[in-house]
């Protein structure tokens, strides 16, 4: 398909000056005003309702594809897209009834149905407590192991505790399982606790004054009782033992979780202010309701399910028969019980593992586990198994005790052989005894570990009844226990589950309670919602063919016969290596716009699934050529707005569709790699896209961090002043995005990164010979006064960065001209206007902005290199073009613009005299003509005589700026001729003023023009330059040239370049996303600026001033 | 065919595109090489299509001073003969004589319930010799609208006449002109739509290339009735003979001064252009069609604004079909009330349908609207061949739906249609019988839409897709009864949000199926049985030991080895190998082999 500008003519009309007629409609039975040409959406949005839609964008021209903007026009058979149908007066309108919202639910069925993406990581979705796995994986990677730390803290308070013992379901599900085996999650989990070991306390909220009790220091309890610290609130944790932990503490032997590791985990906790009070039993003495009644505001009940099973046979009482929890929780406190050379363990579970491995390890010559089942039905963890049987446990599988009697102070066991039948409900096969298969088994002692229950007498008291099997009852939605303000949440609940599912749930039961303590509802955390997902069977071999295959580095053991002697710790931490090589292997699964995405957003509030038409199957390749930009296919929904985009917006037209059907897909023309086509990497289609299908490529930000803090700030990259959102993760850039759907540049969207890079300057260095050497800020300052001692103010000259907020281009001023006492001052990039044109102009700036463009019917472009050096201003040009608007362009570059040219005139920009007379006829009879062009790019003369054109044929006159803030400085009087407020050096009165505010002397007489400037430092006669501010003019040839032969160059600079070799002191600075203050565009618009980050290098620009021109006064 | 022209041996061969697949080339070569054999100096010359395509390869025979001749069913052996016997012997040759001696087509029953106003010169003029055209009236319509009509008088003759738009919609003709007419703007566009791409339909096809000229002076009296000085025949790539005829047709008409500046005289000017379509189905839609003629990707957009108020470049355009602007010539000629006396209050005029399937005598039928479905299928084309009863027939091409025998009295007007589930379409009529399974049916019909679907509203890209799967879940035998009211569901929600009418068409034949053969669909599901034997995976093929003969033709037909048997013992058929293709049951002279 060719791509070109749609034709103007055949677009809207130039808008009525009188403005667009008004009437009514009917919308859901409200009287709506719309205007003429109002869509209904349009009509509905001013109304405040809001029609959901995928596909519309109102920067772009109707298109109707997603038909999720549905809705009823009475009178009309068929539904109406809203986003194209046009309001008309007395229409009525409804925008959501059943029928309506069954339509949109099953578009975004099928929407779903051929979207696939996995919005959250297999992973996080495994994982009870959605630890975010593949975020602190990359963070890793990264090496930003406090950042990951804290990560995994959002959802997992005892990372050292679970990084050790925890399952891992999110390896089971990880997809690198797929490729050869599953990344270490959890043993990096352990890594990063133990790599940020002693690190501080996440910072908690301001005190609510609430005071919540925690029934149980189990995991539970912990959890909920770390989240609702963290939220400000007052928090008691009564524990029934001696210490904290639960089972963390007394099920969990030694050897696999240290106590040490548990407790310094646990005053973690405390350190948020938690206090734990150990041996309070509540329910016998102390009931949950005189919490309440102390004037505590909420109770969490979490006592975990500690009884031990009995299996109700003859004999289980005899003495040498033992509770498999409670031999875990003795040992755990310190016993040895004495257990005689052969010990039985009956169970399947990680109870009876772990007491046979403590048997084993207290003595025991001969350790036998007996299971009712085989191997395969066994719920102990697989490698918990193997690990047993290395250390020489016997495991006699198909085996069930009958009845236990003593003889000769042996135990004699007696076993029955079983077979197994059909599964039952949980999906084992149930074993059935094979008749006349007894037996009799001998030993010493006999563990029983067949599972938990809980106690519910902590209930005693409170007017709340146990549930079925004694749990404690919690409600589904709220977790309430059915008194108000009594919560319940972990293993009491449910039963015995994983301690990071008793995690899990202490951090639900935080939110709740948190949210019934702010609210007086509580409100259940909502889960991770993805409704694009796949499990590992779904996916086809073929699909992660090409992906390295890198070995796994499991967990490291001990070698059986060192560990099965005492209980120190069975496995080792991953060194730093391992863990980078295992980090490394992540496949980053999941949707990096996963936060950002309608489809997604919209799926939620409709209930849509993408299982409804079976599990979408990933159907093309992800193309990843261009620098910035990937392609995912398989989550595109064809809605066009990259097209459309790209080719209204921009004016180019790299995207197109390819192929028929369900096969379409939307890919540049001839699916050419989109850095093949004319495309600019603006990143507005990435921007524009709905889903997840156009994304930024890792290389650009670091993928798998999510976004901390986002400031609303303006682009310092040129002179547009476009508003820019900066999202930062930790201390870094996360992405850059426009506010309020605005448009931005390759420049803005993706010129960031180096602004955190590794390239910074962060300390002051002084050139020794050709290289430089660190120096410290105080030596810094001395080599600076060294460098100008001898220097006469009219020897100095000032460069100020363009890209300075006012304020700083005001104080650099100050310096240059009170502290230096030179008017040598001159913005590092842009134009110098002389005295001349200051008189005839007044104060230089541009009367109209880029936005009056597109109301106009007539413009003229002087210089097509404001396609290049503004970007965005020069989308308002292809706007006008796409209203209807004639074009003339002054200027020989082959731009875009050429394609919506009415007219173009060869003819060097400069040469006004050769094209003015062409532009007065282009522009008569036209009735809003506009005149753009940058006042850097363009000589004095041709501006001023451009001035006078339009006066004469009443056109507006848009002078761009090539820097952020070149009107800031012009106005803060960085020039040779001006002062603040652009009034000239040699005005007395203004003199006086400034040098009051700036409390010194200023010179009185005019600094030189850029021509005698360069003059003077090629003769030597300028003895000290400064740059301020960090802009280093690297293409300016002439000024390198004369820069060769000034004795003293101070740089302020981000980065090296070519032209910093040039300085003797070289000085790190503050980026504008470092910076506060305003910026003032070319117009004359002031906005501010915030920073996004701190200052790299520690110090703000003024600071550092400071620091060099130590003010007399302060 | 061809009116009696002289005292010499003529043959004339029907040389449509369907002619041409059924041998005609050969068969007129065969015809010039016997006759200069025999040195008859025999003018062998060609035609368009009569519409008898069961009769094809069709010849016009005429001996000095002898009676025209149709001959049908013709071979090259037996076009030889036809020279031997009756051009050089004077003896026609009877047996494949189509109409008796002097070819009187209307006392054929095939002819006799058809009203020939838009095919009324197929296969009776040259398609390449404008000199045909003009002979038998062709641009005198044009004449007598430019010199006695006002534009507008030629917009109301047309009103009049009661001419709906024959691509499908049947939007009223005389109102689409009269809204282009006043639309603001110099400048205007007449298309014709000649991107026919329904599987089975080639009415277009024919009258583009069999009477060119019709189409053609029909653009004229259009363009001049809207006020456009510019026409296009958008016209589908794949219809190479129809292009190139047009392009034949188009410059005679030129050097005539029926095109061009300056028409006959009376300083109404209008150029027609030909652009070729890149076979993209949906570019039949008007708005997707005009964005393809300004070289984008034919992408329908929502209307309103119609292309007759914002159309190509965005001006004016009036979009007609093929069959419309055929007829226009005839209205004009024989005035609106003539053209208005045939059909129905609300469906005036005659319609072409392509009559094919399971019917004895197919082709290209044209008829007056009113006539009913089983007037057409029985009376025009013969019932079914096989004996078998018909069962439904499919009307409307993809986008239409299946009318079972019981409507079959449903008279053919577009409200009567419409109101069946079916849709009058562009004209595609195919007869099905017993051996015709209704899923199969749907499921055949929806692969084409959904392939075709441009993609860009999202019920049509993905939800005939699902619709898609679902059939195929049932043909496999894997289908839910709940699937039924599923595909109910999706096909109402991509007919009511599709932008054009591909989508809004696109489930026609899976929901008109469901309505009437609901029990076909419960038998792939709940019996897991497919009534027609078309579904593959739920038949097998079975040997009837009693009838088999042991002749071994069936084990040499079949390609996937899954008959064995020693000779001249019942063989035996491996249904786990066999692919269920059918060539051993068309093989065996016994009837032995069956679908069980």
């Amino acid at each position: 398909m060719k791509s070109q500008i749609p034709n103007p003519k055949s677009q809207r009309a130039i808008p009525d000056p009188a403005g667009p007629k008004a009437f009514q409609l009917t919308i859901d039975d409200l009287r709506v005003t719309a205007r003429d040409g109002d869509t209904i959406l349009a009509a509905a949005g001013r109304a405040g309702i809001a029609i959901p839609t995928l596909c519309h964008d109102g920067k772009l021209a109707p298109y109707s594809s997603c038909w999720l903007c549905v809705v009823k026009v009475k009178g009309e058979r068929r539904f109406r897209p809203a986003c194209s149908t046009n309001a008309s007066e007395g229409m009525e309108v409804t925008t959501l009834d059943d029928d309506i919202r069954a339509s949109r639910r099953l578009c975004l069925d099928l929407l779903l149905s051929d979207h696939c993406g996995e919005c959250v990581p297999p992973c996080r979705l495994a994982c009870p407590s959605g630890c975010d796995a593949r975020g602190y994986l990359r963070l890793i990677l990264d090496r930003h192991y406090g950042d990951a730390l804290d990560l995994i803290r959002e959802t997992v308070p005892m990372p050292a505790t679970i990084g050790r013992i925890c399952p891992h379901p999110c390896e089971e599900s990880c997809r690198r399982g797929v490729v050869d085996d599953p990344a270490s999650i959890c043993a990096l989990k352990r890594f990063v606790a133990e790599k940020t070991g002693g690190a501080p306390p996440p910072e908690i909220k301001p005190p609510t004054g609430k005071r919540v009790v925690v029934v149980g220091a189990g995991p539970a309890g912990l959890s909920a009782a770390w989240f609702l610290a963290r939220e400000g609130h007052a928090v008691t944790v009564f524990e029934a033992r001696r210490a904290p932990g639960g089972m963390l503490r007394y099920g969990i032997p030694e050897y696999r979780l240290p106590k040490a590791v548990l407790d310094a985990e646990i005053d973690t906790i405390r350190a948020l202010g938690v206090e734990i009070r150990c041996g309070v039993r509540v329910g016998c003495g102390r009931t949950v309701s005189s919490f309440l009644e102390e004037g505590h505001d909420a109770v969490l009940l979490a006592v975990g399910a500690q009884r031990g099973r009995m299996m109700r046979i003859e004999g289980e009482d005899l003495p040498g028969v033992l509770g498999g929890i409670d031999f875990l929780a003795g040992v755990a406190g310190g016993e040895h019980p004495a257990l005689g050379a052969d010990v039985i363990v009956v169970g399947g579970g990680d109870t009876a593992i772990d007491a046979a491995r403590t048997a084993l390890r207290l003595g025991a010559k001969r350790v036998t586990i007996v299971y009712r089942r085989s191997r395969e039905e066994m719920p102990a963890t697989s490698w918990e198994i193997a690990a047993a049987e290395e250390e020489g446990i016997e495991i006699r599988y198909l085996a069930l005790p009958v009845s236990i009697a003593r003889a000769d102070g042996r135990i004699e066991v007696s076993c029955a052989r079983m077979a197994l039948g059909a599964p039952d409900e949980s999906g084992r096969r149930t074993p059935v005894p094979v008749e006349g298969s007894r037996h009799a088994v001998s030993c010493d002692t006999v563990i029983m570990a067949i599972g938990q229950s809980v106690d519910p007498s902590v209930l005693e008291g409170s007017g709340i009844d146990a549930g079925k099997g004694g749990v404690i009852p919690s409600d589904d939605l709220t977790l309430e226990t059915g008194r108000a303000g009594i919560f319940s949440a972990g293993d009491c609940v449910t039963g015995p589950d994983i301690a990071i599912a008793a995690l899990a749930a202490g951090r639900r039961a935080a939110f709740s309670i948190d949210s019934w303590l702010r609210t007086g509802t509580a409100s259940l955390l909502s889960p991770l919602f993805s409704p694009a997902r796949r499990k590992n069977e779904d996916i086809a071999p073929d699909e992660y063919a090409g992906e390295e295959k890198i070995a796994r580095i499991g967990a490291c053991h001990f070698a059986a016969v060192e560990r099965t002697t005492d209980f120190r710790e069975v496995e080792r931490t991953a060194c730093e290596e391992d863990a980078l090589r295992e980090a490394y292997r992540c496949l980053e699964c999941g949707c990096d716009k996963a936060d950002d995405c309608t489809l997604r957003d919209l799926a939620r509030e409709y209930g849509a699934e993408g299982s409804r038409f079976g599990a979408p199957a990933k159907r093309w390749k992800n193309d990843d050529r261009h620098p910035y930009i990937v392609r995912d296919p398989d989550k595109c929904i064809k809605c066009a707005r990259c097209v459309r985009v790209c080719l209204e917006v921009q004016g180019i037209g790299a995207w197109g569709y390819v192929g028929r059907g369900l096969e379409t897909q939307v890919a540049p023309p001839f699916d050419r790699p989109l850095q093949d086509t004319d495309c600019e990497s603006c990143g507005q289609c990435l921007t524009a896209c709905p889903t997840g299908a156009l994304y930024e490529k890792s290389d650009a930000f670091p993928a798998g961090t999510r976004e901390d803090a986002a400031v609303k700030t303006v682009c310092g990259h040129c002179g547009d002043g476009c508003r820019v959102v900066v999202a930062t993760s930790g201390n870094r850039i996360a992405t850059v995005r426009p506010i309020e759907n605005g448009n931005l540049c390759e420049k803005g969207k993706f010129g960031c990164g180096h602004l955190a890079g590794a390239e910074r300057i962060i300390t002051p260095a002084a050139r020794r010979g050709r290289k430089f050497a660190a120096i410290g800020w105080n030596e810094a300052a001395a080599t600076v006064r060294e460098g100008l001692r001898g220097a006469c103010p009219r020897g100095i000259a000032v460069f100020v960065s363009p890209r300075l907020t006012d304020a700083e281009a005001f104080e650099a001023q100050r310096i240059a001209r009170a502290v230096l006492g030179t008017n040598n001052l001159y913005p590092a990039s842009g134009a110098i206007f002389s005295a001349a044109a200051h008189a005839r102009l007044g104060r230089i700036v541009s009367p109209w902005s880029a936005g009056e463009i597109e109301k106009s019917d007539a413009v003229v472009v002087v210089g097509p290199r404001i396609v290049e050096s503004n970007r965005v201003a020069v989308l308002s040009v292809i706007a006008a073009a796409r209203g209807g608007a004639r074009v003339l362009i002054v200027g020989g570059e082959k731009t875009k613009l050429d394609r919506i040219a009415a007219e173009k005139l060869r003819i060097s920009p400069d040469r006004f005299a050769a094209y003015g007379r062409e532009i007065a006829a282009f522009l008569r009879g036209a009735r809003r003509p506009a005149i753009v062009f940058s006042r850097d790019c363009l000589g004095e003369e041709a501006i001023l005589s451009l001035h006078r054109l339009a006066e004469k044929s009443g056109a507006g006159i848009i002078s761009l700026a090539t820097e952020a803030n070149v009107q800031g400085l012009l106005d803060a009087g960085v020039s040779p001729v001006v002062l603040p407020g652009q009034k000239p050096v040699t005005d007395l009165t203004a003199r006086r003023a400034i040098e009051k505010e700036c409390g010194s002397r200023i010179p009185a007489w005019s600094g030189m023009d850029r021509a005698k400037l360069l003059s003077a430092m090629r003769r030597g006669e300028i003895r000290a330059a400064l740059f301020l501010g960090g802009f280093v003019p690297d293409g300016d040839r002439e000024l390198a040239a004369a820069l060769r032969r000034v004795p003293f160059v101070l740089m302020q600079a981000l980065a090296p370049s070519p032209l910093t070799r040039l300085a003797r002191v070289l000085l790190p600075a503050a980026s504008w996303v470092e910076s506060r203050g305003t910026f003032t565009r070319y117009d004359g618009v002031k906005r501010s600026v915030l920073p996004a980050l701190p200052p790299l290098c520690g110090y703000t620009n003024t600071e550092i001033w400071c620091l060099l021109f130590p003010s007399p006064t302060s | 065919m061809k009116t009696l022209r002289g005292s010499r041996f003529t043959v004339t061969v029907g040389l449509g595109s369907c002619g041409v697949a059924a041998g005609a080339e050969a068969v007129a070569e065969a015809f010039r090489k016997e006759s200069a054999k025999r040195g008859l100096a025999a003018e062998v010359g060609i035609t368009g299509c009569v519409g008898m395509c069961h009769r094809e390869v069709l010849a016009e025979v005429s001996i000095p001073g002898g009676p025209l001749s149709l001959y049908g069913d013709l071979t090259p052996p037996r076009a030889a003969r036809v020279v031997a016997e009756h051009l050089a012997g004077g003896v026609p040759v009877r047996e494949w004589l189509v109409a008796g001696e002097g070819a009187d087509l209307s006392s054929l029953p095939y002819f006799a319930k058809q009203k020939k106003i838009v095919l009324r010169n197929c296969g009776f003029i040259d398609p390449e010799d404008i000199g045909d055209s003009v002979g038998r009236g062709g641009y005198s319509a044009l004449a007598s609208a430019i010199e006695s009509g006002s534009p507008d008088g030629v917009v109301q003759a047309v009103v009049d006449s009661g001419l709906r738009g024959r691509g499908g919609a049947g939007f009223p003709t005389g109102i689409k002109w009269r809204i282009t007419r006043d639309a603001p703007g110099a400048e205007k566009y007449l298309i014709c739509n000649a991107d026919e791409g329904d599987p089975g339909a080639f009415m277009d096809r024919s009258v583009l290339e069999s009477d060119p000229h019709a189409v053609i002076e029909g653009m004229a009296i259009a363009a001049y009735a809207i006020g456009a000085r510019r026409g296009i025949i958008y016209v589908r790539a794949e219809y190479p003979l129809a292009v190139k005829r047009l392009g034949i047709a188009v410059r005679q008409a030129e050097a005539r001064g029926f095109l061009g500046r300056n028409i006959l005289g009376k300083g109404f000017d209008f150029t027609v252009s030909l652009m070729e379509g890149a076979g993209a189905f949906v570019c039949g839609e008007e708005t997707a069609l005009i964005q393809s003629i300004q070289g984008e990707r034919g992408m329908p957009r929502l209307r309103p604004p119609f292309p007759s108020s914002r159309g190509l470049w965005g001006k004016p355009t009036c979009i007609n079909n093929v069959e419309t602007l055929a007829a226009v010539p005839w209205i004009i000629a024989h005035g609106a009330a003539a053209y208005a006396a045939i059909g129905t209050p609300g469906s005036r005029g005659t319609k072409v349908f392509a009559l094919a399937g399971k019917v004895a005598r197919g082709g290209l039928v044209e008829v007056p609207m009113g006539i009913t479905l089983r007037e057409i299928i029985f009376d025009i084309g013969g019932g079914s061949p096989t004996g078998l009863a018909v069962k439904a027939v499919q009307i409307g091409g993809p986008s239409g739906g299946c009318l079972p025998a019981d409507l079959f009295d449903t008279p053919i007007d577009y409200e009567s249609l419409q109101e069946s589930g079916a849709i009058m379409g562009s004209g595609g009529m195919i007869v099905l019988d017993g051996t015709s399974c209704m899923v199969d049916i749907a499921r055949y019909f929806l692969a084409f839409t959904q392939a075709e679907s441009c993609g860009k509203c999202t019920f049509c890209r993905i939800g005939t897709k699902r619709m898609l799967d679902i059939l195929e879940r049932i043909a496999t035998g894997k289908g839910r009864m709940e699937d039924l009211g599923l595909l109910e569901e999706l096909g109402e929600k991509v007919k009511a949000a599709s932008l054009c009418g591909l989508g809004q068409t696109a489930p026609n034949p899976v929901l008109t199926t469901l309505r009437f053969f609901r029990d076909e669909y419960a038998a792939h599901i709940r019996d897991r049985r497919c009534p027609a034997k078309k579904c593959k995976a739920l038949f097998s093929y079975g040997i009837d030991a009693g009838a088999c003969v042991g002749c071994g033709a069936c084990v040499r037909a079949c390609p996937a080895k899954a008959i064995a048997g020693e000779p001249k013992k019942p063989h035996r058929l491996e249904p786990r190998v066999c692919t269920r293709c059918g060539l051993c049951v068309e093989t065996c002279k016994f009837g032995a082999i069956a679908a069980e």
